[in-house]
């Protein structure tokens, strides 16, 4: 039986190809990425890893960014839901991540949420008619101007 | 020609280190330690080290701020979020790897749309895992109920003292909330939250069988553990407020237990009007709160309650108190462990001394003449809160070097939090009707832990740190010419071997819009490099630090595996090195059978596993380099500020 060069080429061509997948799994496994070694269960890593963000931001000016950037972001992803009293829960679990625990009386908090309803695509106008914005605005007088700070050019 | 195993293996490893050697530059210290501002978006590879990365890491830096995807022992493989001083200090000085740093070119807006998604997807993670944490407490609530445990654990309940009589300032709290609302309020208010609890059955809702999306935010879930939870916080906050409770005075630090020489006591003209306007913003929000639209002031309340108690307690004593900020499960480290080195517990201390002053100092500066500035300098929680950290991590560091107690380390931003068991009326529900609610409960948690497990799903080729990293790259851009827009050629997840680390740097390298790669050598290079700088007639250093025994540098950590020689920044000996080290860790591996009844097998496995990470040096291959439990570089002013207590001491727990 002869066997046809070309197919013998491609036979070896597959076979190395074959063993260097194999050995570079190997090697993979050795590897793998970074592993951590928290011992806690799921909801006990995401408790540390609020911070997990490992350590906490030392610059006050980072910390306020990074406050109202989770903020903004949660907000955008909100913006069209009907639920006021699981935004305004869920923004209290955001701002205390971020050492925040009065977010009411914290004119980032409303600055941050009008940048969301903006990137949402959410009109100056709308933004009276957002579901939890009456809630906001029931007892925060302000709310609402400053969350319309956010629309100036 | 056939190729046999044997050749393709050598031919592999010895192809890879050229790859290796061919495709990532060499450190090059000088440039590392000069590093030019940063452009805001840059690729980082880190290369190898023992432990869980041995194959490498992979990082987006956006900012100030890394990106990076890390595996945890629950199963999930999750996007984890730092700053940079952080993530430079645990990876570049504590793990002592080099990091490769690709600045990228990339308009604002796609960074931006970019930085948007990533956070995005960390936002929806972080609530994925608070649902499961929800669902969770559901099962810890059912289970204490079925055992007759009529109680439920609520934040900040800890912080007051309910036997203890109240005091003036407690009184007058309370006086200015009924001033408010009047005589009767507080008492009608719990009254309302109790027959409100009432009402909440006692069940639990099957879980809807929804597909988990790491790209959608996720509906709340109908947890029996939140609401009670929350009905709990507020009852225990206006009770508080009613019986006028004061704080516990043990959850109070007086930092002037803590003044070292120099050190100035008391409070000054500025802390002290600076904390009577607080304690008025304080009131203002104890006032407030009970009368909040959003459903979860309880905690919010109880905190404030506490935190005018302490600045009020301030005043009074001309002192400043502080609460105790250390969440319950903080790790408590050994006074075994802290003589094991006692410099380290010492150095520690006197950063956190600096760094605590230097927020007292900021935190009240005096105002400034200009309008918006004096608004901004206004004491607020943010700073309060971050003076009570400082504070509370340098009073524990003080205290154990002082008395060499224990000490607690805590990760991320530390809020007083201390819980107390709040009682629950016992449920009109029979025991097997509990039972079957327990066990849904169960059931509901399993189900959302499995769903979490496909969500965000680790797979050692398919789904690692590398393919993650470019999957998160591509989606925000949609398209694969949005892709080519904004940073140059697409690399496809895992396509062209680009899910090993430092193959996917190549790619990087090639494909996007790479300006420029910075090299951070990893600390021990660094200080090589440096003091041989300071000690150019030094022609022995090498000699002395290339090895674990005389090197004055490297202080052993355990967790490094038994070696003699660091091969890192060595080549052509590496072989030599790696069969020495490999013998090293043999003999060690004998040695561990005579101390298995005292270790049960640690030393053996500990050579064993020497052994094999002295394998790859004997081609060429480097992955152990020596790790750090804490290093202190007084010329590297980005990580001047970092917190360091929770590293030095428990480096594995969030790497």
């Amino acid at each position: 039986m002869t066997i046809n060069p070309s197919k013998k080429r491609s036979f070896h061509m597959q076979h190395a190809i074959k063993n260097t997948i194999a050995l570079l799994g190997i090697l993979a496994l050795l590897a793998g990425c970074s592993f951590s070694y928290s011992s806690g269960t799921s909801s006990d890593s995401s408790k540390s890893s609020s911070a997990s963000s490992g350590a906490s931001e030392t610059d006050p000016k980072d910390a306020k960014n990074s406050f109202m950037s989770d903020v903004s972001a949660y907000t955008t992803s909100a913006a069209k839901g009907d639920d006021a009293q699981a935004y305004l829960r869920e923004l209290g679990s955001i701002a205390e991540r971020h050492g925040i625990t009065d977010w009411e009386r914290d004119t980032a908090t409303y600055n941050a949420i009008g940048t969301g309803l903006r990137r949402a695509g959410i009109s100056r106008d709308n933004v009276k008619n957002v579901y939890f914005v009456q809630d906001l605005a029931a007892k925060e007088k302000n709310a609402l101007v400053l969350i319309l700070e956010s629309y100036q050019p | 020609m056939r190729l046999s195993r044997k050749s393709a293996f050598y031919a592999l490893f010895i192809g890879i280190f050229i790859l290796q050697l061919t495709s990532l530059p060499r450190p090059l210290p000088a440039e590392g330690e000069t590093l030019s501002p940063s452009p805001p978006f840059q690729f980082i590879y880190i290369d190898a080290n023992v432990g869980g990365s041995s194959g490498g890491h992979g990082a987006l830096r956006i900012n100030n701020t890394v990106y990076h995807f890390q595996y945890f022992p629950d199963g999930l493989f999750k996007l984890v979020r730092e700053r940079w001083p952080y993530f430079r200090y645990i990876y570049n000085d504590l793990e002592n790897r080099t990091l490769y740093v690709a600045h990228i070119h990339i308009k604002r807006h796609d960074l931006q749309t970019l930085q948007e998604h990533l956070d995005r997807y960390y936002l929806i993670q972080k609530a994925h895992m608070a649902r499961l944490g929800e669902l969770s407490a559901d099962t810890q609530l059912l289970n204490d109920l079925s055992r007759s445990r009529f109680r439920i654990s609520v934040n900040g309940a800890g912080l007051f003292s309910f036997d203890s009589p109240s005091d003036e300032v407690s009184t007058q709290l309370r006086s200015a909330v009924i001033d408010t609302y009047g005589e009767k309020y507080l008492e009608r208010a719990v009254e309302t939250l109790d027959r409100e609890l009432s009402k909440i059955p006692l069940e639990v809702p099957s879980i809807e069988p929804i597909n988990i999306d790491n790209d959608v935010y996720p509906p709340p879930v109908k947890s029996l553990s939140k609401k009670y939870a929350e009905n709990r916080l507020k009852r225990t906050a206006l009770w508080v407020l009613d019986r006028a409770s004061p704080i516990r005075k043990i959850e109070l630090t007086d930092m002037d237990h803590f003044i070292r020489p120099g050190d100035r006591r008391g409070l000054t003209k500025d802390e002290r009007n600076k904390l009577s306007a607080y304690a008025e913003a304080l009131k203002a929000s104890v006032i407030h709160l009970p009368a909040s639209s959003r459903p979860d002031w309880g905690y919010p309340l109880l905190l404030a309650n506490a935190r005018y108690q302490a600045v009020m307690w301030s005043l009074k004593r001309n002192r400043l108190y502080l609460l105790d900020p250390f969440p319950e499960g903080a790790k408590s480290v050994s006074p075994k462990t802290l003589e094991e080195d006692p410099t380290v517990t010492a150095r520690l201390a006197d950063r956190a001394w600096r760094k605590y002053w230097d927020i007292r100092r900021s935190t009240f500066a005096g105002p400034s003449l200009d309008n918006r500035a004096l608004d901004e300098r206004a004491l607020d929680e943010r700073a309060y809160n971050r003076l009570e950290e400082g504070a509370g991590r340098f009073a524990e560091l003080e205290k154990g070097r002082l008395t060499g107690n224990t000490i607690r380390v805590a990760y991320g931003r530390l809020i007083p939090s201390r819980s107390g068991k709040t009682p629950l009326p016992a449920p009109n529900l029979s025991q097997r009707a509990i039972n079957q609610s327990l066990s849904e409960a169960r059931l509901n948690r399993d189900i959302y832990n499995d769903q979490l497990k496909r969500c965000y799903p680790y797979h050692l080729v398919n789904n690692n740190c590398a393919t993650e990293l470019i999957r998160s790259i591509n989606t925000p851009f949609q398209s694969r010419e949005r892709i080519t827009e904004a940073l140059g050629e697409e690399i496809v997840p895992g396509e062209d071997f680009g899910f090993i680390p430092f193959r996917l740097f190549g790619l990087v390298k090639d494909r996007f819009r790479v300006t420029k790669i910075d090299v951070l050598p990893g600390y021990r290079k660094r200080m090589m490099f440096r003091t041989a700088q300071n000690e150019p007639e030094n022609t022995g250093l090498y000699f002395r630090e290339c090895n674990t025994l005389t090197s004055t540098l490297y202080p052993g950590v355990e967790g490094d595996t038994p070696f003699l020689f660091f091969t890192d920044d060595v080549v052509w000996i590496r072989p030599v090195y790696g069969a020495i080290n490999g013998a090293y860790g043999l003999i060690t591996a004998a040695l561990g059978i005579f101390t298995l009844p005292l270790d049960g097998g640690d030393l053996s496995l500990a050579g064993l596993k020497g052994t094999l990470y002295s394998l790859p040096e004997l081609f060429f291959f480097n992955i152990r380099k020596g790790s750090f439990n804490y290093v202190d570089d007084p010329a590297d002013s980005e990580i001047e500020t970092l917190e360091r207590s929770a590293p030095a001491f428990d480096r594995h727990v969030y790497p």
